[in-house]
């Protein structure tokens, strides 16, 4: 049977797969018997008979493959045949008391269930199934091939309307109200006309009403009915699919209530299970997923990659590591990149098989070693000040390039290999890297880096706006893993990934610099500030300037380097920002700047925060709006007292009014509800959030606007914000003041020497500040 | 067995420096009298911070008087303009202090106990070496760990076996210094593994204890010091004083 694999759910010994082709969706009903891997203790023959031992053991035989990337060579190794996936943790478990060293035993069931059949997840494939349910699966399109058909989806969008009477935050015990529902028939992807149902082509937007218990059947009807392949519950994962589930167990409905396509029961649980986890120095907080069998259930609001990349770019992700799109949706992108190595291993010919646990520690070096070798990327601080007359350019994918283009890969930097012979030596940190083996990452950097520019170019040509948004989607998704990959490479847990080559990345990557700034100077321009990937350079006095110029630059930079150069603009003006209290220092990652066609780019200032509010994003809007018309440096000092003038006048908004949504700021909380004991404003907000019924999480979203910033009841959260609720005008008025002085300090300091601000009208009494 | 004794009033050039940091040198010193070869050691107390510098002391003074010393760094902590501070104050290169200690940086438990038997193996022959671990017992009981424990090697066992290769280098004549955050849990039963046990507490808001816990020759004693607090500390430099 051919078509797209759009789920797979495990229950019982058998594996339910749904397949979705011409004529609708098939569920087939398989036996998948994962394979694990082990080492050769002694006696190949007593190894079989001791495995065979266990129940779970369909067969066993001999293979030949490598036994973890950090060995070159294959050998023989035992292949396990598990009977069904949820007998591999007793097997395992099994087979560790026994003292067999193990292999490809932690994927996860779903992962290992595309790596042992060597298919993908939404990519067209074959399935035979026999009559013993035992099955084959034969890919018939290439996933790594940039032009696929898109399997258009239907998708349905539930959004449920609870009501909460007296308290803020929804209990399971609140009735429900109402359901909106929203079906399309396919996402927007141009679709062939042969996947329509005639009878369910058009999309509609519907709200259920009435008694709960009918809002409940009608609900679980229209599913039944419209059957979309894709659910999305926004807010799904941390509270309404388990509150469906307490409310279709308070009416008894429990026993014949599906939204799967599998007959499996909901089961309401007394919490949801979420986690905080710690990434980049932040802590972070994700829900616990849900997972609905044979539709890709999404909620929005826990899934990063659907919010930014939409359903094409998850559709990529998904067929390139083959996960499941519901899976892929709510991971990490080092699981993504993980399941692409994973993939990449498996795939390989002979096959290199995946060790359980990443053991490979640093190497033990003399600390003066690793002093110079424990480097980030290199930074050529700018004086700060306003400067005219300046061209942006930065290396294109710059880290990826470096991973793809030197074979770097934990496997590959300090191979036991070439210890003797060393072929390729890094700059700076004098580490080998294999000059025998291709690595793992820098293959996956390799098909990344490669389907990307495929898609860059098609964009270019593309005349349809759709093909165009889709397009996109996949290009930001794939844009995401190169951003990470990274900063993956010196995960403590990567399976590809170690300290070492994550300094050889950062070696090539100065040295790169250092190159481009040289040329740059040899051809006439001096560097102005440099930061890791990218060169600000003008003109020295007296040498020419011209765009083809500067090409002619990036392309002597591009040779020389082997990393593409790109242009990044031309600056008429860009202002780099010193740090607060220092006006000589540089604050390296904060600069904005006007391109000559009018663009503004900012990096570090307010705006770009998450935590700013909208009331400060649109005031340092309209600023740069205003600076974005002036041409060069002495129009820019002269559009300064329009900027007081609008100071001034948002100063006065603030005073008069403003709307309560635009002062709400959202914050981190770094120890949730009940880890602070201090009086900052964030445990505050992480207390009115408990005391209202929600106990904030580490990691989680609080929103909230200050109320009185030195009294007792400082913030109001967002829930409980109505269009009249006081705020703090001198606390917001001191972060209008705080959002000029973070564009134009700078500037006044280098110009006057000092700060000038316009006078302020101070509020006469404690009243008026409510007003 | 090799002795390391070091006398810190004789060799840090500018005493005045030090009180700009408090830490427990001065109790370490007068509850212990020395360091010797043969013994392992735990040093542990809620002031990590503390313990890591009086630890980048030892590895100095261990350094200009010949050791050379390998530190398994599991907290992270290794500092050298620490060590360049020290080397200035005693008109020592900074480099050949950097030269004499050899680190390696263990993130995660399967990492810790590889790196312990990497070590093993290069200086299991030798002795009169100083190493160091820091964080060593926590290493094994990270939560974040949980999807690696899966894997059927218990943390237990990885511990243990751990545990057992550093007493191993003590025995050889090597000294082996633990530190660690909190009290060692009891299931590890480290504190019996160890040979010397000391631990830094702090009582009320004024003073901090050292407390030697367990040695093989020594009686458990107590020292008691007044907290001394810095008189300006480098936040509160300016950039510019700073540079």
């Amino acid at each position: 049977m051919r078509g797209y694999i759009l789920s797979i759910t495990f229950w019982g010994k058998y594996t339910y797969l749904w397949l979705k082709n011409e004529d609708g969706v098939q569920q087939l009903k398989l036996r998948y018997h994962p394979v694990i891997y082990s080492k050769v203790r002694k006696d190949i023959q007593a190894d079989f008979q001791v495995i065979r031992r266990h129940k779970a053991c369909h067969s066993v035989s001999k293979d030949f493959a490598v036994c973890g990337s950090d060995n070159a060579y294959p050998e023989d190794v035992i292949r396990i045949e598990i009977r069904s996936p949820p007998q591999l943790k007793s097997m395992v478990k099994f087979l560790h008391k026994q003292k067999f060293t193990l292999f490809n035993s932690d994927i996860h069931p779903k992962e290992k269930f595309f790596a042992d059949t060597s298919s993908f997840p939404l990519a067209l494939c074959d399935i035979q199934v026999e009559d013993d349910l035992e099955f084959s699966i034969t890919m018939l399109e290439d996933v790594y091939d940039p032009l696929y058909k898109i399997l258009p989806l239907s998708v349905m969008k539930i959004d449920i309307d609870i009501d909460t009477e007296s308290h803020v935050f929804p209990q399971w015990s609140d009735p429900l109200r109402s359901v909106d529902l929203s079906y399309r028939p396919s996402n927007k992807m141009p679709e062939p006309e042969e996947f329509l149902d005639p009878d369910r082509h058009r999309g509609f937007r519907h709200r259920i009403e009435g008694d709960e218990q009918s809002i409940l059947l009608c609900l679980r009807d229209a599913v039944e009915i419209y059957d979309p392949d894709v659910l999305l519950i926004e807010g799904g994962d941390s509270f309404k699919l388990n509150y469906i589930a307490h409310r279709v167990k308070e009416h008894g409905l429990i026993k014949n209530y599906f939204l799967g396509r599998l007959k499996k029961r909901m089961r309401p649980s007394p919490t949801v299970g979420s986690q905080s986890y710690m990434s980049y120095g932040m802590i972070l907080h994700r829900n616990t997923p849900s997972y609905i069998p044979g539709r890709i259930y999404l909620d929005p609001l826990n899934s990063f990659f659907y919010m930014d990349s939409g359903l094409s770019g998850l559709t990529e992700l998904a067929r390139l590591g083959g996960v499941p799109p519901d899976r892929c949706a709510r991971n990490s992108i080092g699981t993504v990149l993980t399941a692409m190595e994973i993939k990449i291993a498996c795939d390989s010919i002979p096959r290199i098989l995946v060790p359980e646990i990443k053991a490979k520690g640093e190497k033990v070096k003399s600390s003066k070693e690793l002093l110079a070798a424990d480097n980030g990327g290199i930074i050529f601080p700018a004086l700060p000040g306003l400067y005219e007359g300046i061209w942006g350019i930065d290396f294109a994918s710059l880290y990826p390039s470096i991973m793809m283009n030197h074979n770097i890969s934990s496997e590959t930097v300090l191979c036991n290999c070439c210890v003797d012979s060393p072929d390729h030596i890094v700059p700076e940190v004098n580490y080998h890297i294999c000059s025998k083996r291709y690595g793992i990452v820098s293959q996956a950097m390799k098909l990344v880096l490669s389907k990307r520019l495929n898609y860059k170019y098609m964009k270019r040509s593309c005349d349809s706006p759709e093909i165009y948004e889709h397009l996109d989607q996949i290009d930001s998704a794939l844009k995401w893993v190169l951003v990470s990959a990274f900063g993956y490479l010196g995960f403590r847990n990567a399976k590809w990934g170690s300290i070492e080559s994550h300094q050889c990345v950062t070696a090539y990557a100065r040295h790169y610099l250092r190159i481009a700034e040289e040329i740059a100077y040899e051809e006439g321009y001096e560097t102005i500030a440099g930061i890791t990937d990218s060169l600000f350079v003008r003109s020295i006095p007296g040498t020419e300037d011209s765009p083809a110029k500067m090409e002619s630059l990036i392309y002597k930079i591009s040779k020389a380097t082997g990393v593409p150069m790109n242009i990044d603009g031309y600056f008429n003006w860009i202002v780099f920002a010193n740090v607060r209290d220092s006006p000589h220092i540089s604050a390296l990652n904060r600069y904005y700047g006007c391109y000559k066609t009018g663009i503004v780019k900012i990096r570090g200032i307010e705006s770009r925060k998450h935590s700013t509010c909208n009331l400060i994003k649109e005031f340092q809007s309209e600023l740069l709006g205003l600076l974005s018309l002036q041409k060069n440096k002495q129009e820019f000092l002269s559009a300064l007292s329009h900027c007081e003038k609008k100071l001034l006048k948002w100063q006065q908004k603030v005073k008069c009014g403003v709307k309560r949504t635009d002062l709400v700021i959202k914050i981190r909380s770094g120890r949730g509800s009940k880890g602070y004991n201090s009086n900052l404003i964030q445990a505050d907000v992480a207390r009115e959030y408990d005391r209202k019924g929600k106990p904030i999480e580490p990691g989680q979203s609080m929103r909230y606007i200050v109320r009185d910033f030195h009294g007792e009841n400082r913030v109001i959260i967002e829930p409980e914000l109505t269009k009249d609720s006081p705020y703090n005008v001198e606390w917001y008025l001191s972060l209008l003041e705080k959002g000029y002085l973070d564009l134009l300090e700078t500037v006044m300091l280098q110009e006057y020497g000092e700060i000038k601000l316009p006078k302020l009208e101070k509020a006469s009494t404690l009243n008026s500040y409510f007003s | 067995m090799p002795h390391l004794i070091f006398n810190r009033a004789s060799s840090i050039s500018n005493p005045k420096e030090m009180t700009l940091n408090p830490d427990n040198l001065e109790l370490l010193s007068s509850v212990l009298n020395s360091w010797e070869g043969g013994y392992l050691y735990l040093m542990e107390g809620p002031n990590m911070k503390g313990i890591h510098r009086d630890i980048h002391w030892v590895m100095f003074q261990a350094s200009i008087s010949g050791w050379e010393t390998t530190l398994i760094d599991a907290a992270n902590c290794f500092n050298p303009q620490l060590l360049d501070s020290y080397a200035q104050q005693n008109s020592v290169e900074t480099s050949d202090i950097l030269q004499s200690i050899q680190i390696s940086r263990p993130f995660q438990m399967f990492q810790a106990a590889s790196i312990v038997d990497k070590v093993y193996q290069q200086l299991s022959g030798e002795a009169g070496k100083i190493i160091v671990v820091t964080r060593f017992p926590s290493m094994f009981y990270d939560p974040s760990a949980s999807e690696a424990q899966d894997s059927g090697l218990t943390t237990g066992e990885l511990f243990h076996h751990s545990v057992g290769l550093l007493q191993r280098l003590a025995h050889k004549g090597n000294v082996v210094i633990l530190t660690e955050k909190a009290q060692t849990p009891e299931d590890t039963k480290l504190g019996f593994a160890v040979n010397v046990h000391i631990r830094f507490d702090q009582v009320g808001t004024e003073y901090t204890t050292a407390q030697l816990l367990s040695h093989p020759t020594y009686p458990g004693r107590t020292a008691k010091q007044k907290m001394q607090k810095p008189k300006k500390s480098i936040h509160q430099l300016s950039l510019e004083d700073f540079f």
